[in-house]
């Protein structure tokens, strides 16, 4: 009977198609601009899972959620970490960080350093380090790429990392559902593998989406390891403040631009795959305000678009 | 629950059966300097399922074959047959499953425009925005593997973040596609 079906379905098909649709149609130029719809529609299914926030206000925004509230600040008062009295960050001589320089790492973490103020170097936690360390180390099983990743927390003046669930070849699920009471969110990191099929790259930095995730999320920082090499991106005073009082459908169409922006540098960019990426990272790090940090093992610099 | 079992019940022939066509030119970037053109016809149909379920199917016809993807919506009313939600999904799943068949077949290049046109059918909605969707990287990757002649390898690889994306779809509408 199926074949039946499928004969009768093709020549009604090809009937219709002949009278009513056969003008050629590009699909290139539906896909190039924002779908307010769509937009609309992904807010609404965000909202109803209670993942995202109601545009004005109205819905979940806990402190365990992973989700900025428009100034890259938890709106949940115990897991606060900008500028109106969170705990993370901002406290020298705290415990976490290294002898040499504790508060570098303390003063990104907090996710509203100024760019001007922000470090020119900094030294990564042993709980970042070790855990971006063994995310990577499982980030290959069978030869093949899987992501791996977790989050970094802090409590009490203390970092932990917390490894999530195994992602695949090409994304990984924050696991934000980890978070406990009292404890402030900092980060995420994950891992960004290559398997010989896909290249065999390592050193490879952020997607666009790593990036403009940050409109959406309280993350104040992002973590990429790759092979040796470590990169992180920071939030900064003048990211949260073009956050401020934006919308949730506003913070989209930023999203979408600033993945269009890495997009169009990393086109337009000479040399490998891990130079282009990092054009498209440069791109959006400088025209939005984040600060970037690359590096091998626990430092790791500042680096901006002009200093290329 | 495979398709066949569903065109058994009963209501199938209640329903209404709906199809539309249309051909499409597709532009995918080329390993070259040059943009390749895939034109394709297109075809879609609407049937009324059991329990406020629809199946929609998908169909292109392009480089001498045919695929169908199929996909089992939950909504509360009868979808708009022009343009029913998550087409885009079930017409990626039909580009992949060519795809497929194209890499199986060792026809490297054609499954490389394939998956190009599946990604490009599936569109930039397809994941949350909340998750670390790295699969946009892997596509470049492969097409700079494509650019080096490494067809094979870029084939597999755009058909796997296809696949990804795909499901990655699926599970951002689960409150509508069943499977």
């Amino acid at each position: 009977m199926a074949w039946i079906r499928s004969l009768f379905m093709r020549s009604a098909a090809i009937a219709l198609g002949i009278s009513l649709f056969l003008p050629a149609v590009s699909l290139a130029e539906p896909c190039s601009s924002p779908n307010k719809s769509i937009i609309d529609d992904l807010i609404e299914l965000l909202e109803s899972w209670g993942i995202i926030a109601d545009s004005d206000g109205g819905g979940q925004s806990s402190g365990a959620d992973g989700l900025s509230d428009g100034d890259g600040n938890s709106s949940d008062d115990e897991a606060s970490s900008g500028d109106e009295g969170g705990s993370t960050g901002n406290e020298a001589g705290s415990s976490t960080g290294t002898d040499d320089s504790p508060s570098d790492f303390q003063q990104i973490a907090g996710g509203d350093l100024s760019l001007d103020d922000a470090p020119d170097t900094i030294e990564l936690p042993e709980e970042l380090l070790d855990g971006m360390e063994d995310a990577w180390n499982d980030s290959m099983p069978r030869g093949r790429s899987q992501e791996q990743g977790g989050l970094l927390v802090e409590e009490d003046d203390a970092f932990e990392w917390k490894r999530g669930e195994a992602g695949n070849s090409g994304s990984f699920n924050p696991n934000y559902d980890d978070m406990e009471d009292g404890e402030t969110l900092v980060g995420v990191g994950h891992t960004h593998p290559y398997d010989s099929t896909e290249g065999g790259f390592e050193d490879v930095s952020f997607s666009g989406q790593d990036l403009a995730r940050l409109v959406l999320v309280e993350d104040n920082i992002a973590v990429v390891q790759s092979g040796e090499s470590l990169f992180l991106a920071a939030r900064t005073e003048e990211f949260n403040d073009r956050l401020d009082g934006l919308s949730q459908s506003e913070k989209l169409d930023l999203f979408y631009e600033m993945k269009d922006v890495f997009d169009t540098a990393y086109d337009e960019a000479d040399g490998t795959f891990q130079d282009r990426v990092r054009s498209g990272v440069l791109a959006v790090v400088d025209k939005y305000d984040l600060v970037y940090y690359e590096g091998n093992g626990s430092t790791l610099h500042r680096v901006e678009g002009g200093d290329e | 629950m495979n398709t066949s079992t569903r065109s058994a019940s009963p209501l199938i022939a209640l329903s209404a059966l709906l199809m539309l066509s249309f051909a499409w030119t597709v532009h995918t970037p080329s390993a070259g300097a040059d943009d390749m053109q895939l034109t394709y016809t297109a075809t879609q149909s609407v049937q009324a399922l059991a329990g406020g379920e629809w199946l929609l199917e998908a169909t292109v016809d392009a480089l001498g074959q045919s695929a169908t993807g199929r996909v089992t919506l939950a909504l509360p009313q009868e979808p708009d047959p022009e343009s029913p939600p998550h087409l885009e999904l079930a017409r990626s799943l039909a580009w992949l499953s060519m795809g497929g068949a194209f890499l199986a077949s060792g026809d490297f290049s054609n499954a490389v425009e394939t998956a190009r046109a599946g990604l490009e059918a599936l569109g930039t909605r397809y994941v949350s925005p909340l998750a670390t969707d790295d699969t946009d990287l892997k596509v470049k990757a492969a097409e700079m593997q494509i650019a080096e002649g490494k067809m094979e390898n870029g084939a597999k690889v755009l058909l796997d973040m296809l696949q990804q994306r795909t499901q990655m779809y699926m599970e951002l509408n689960e409150s509508q596609v069943v499977r």
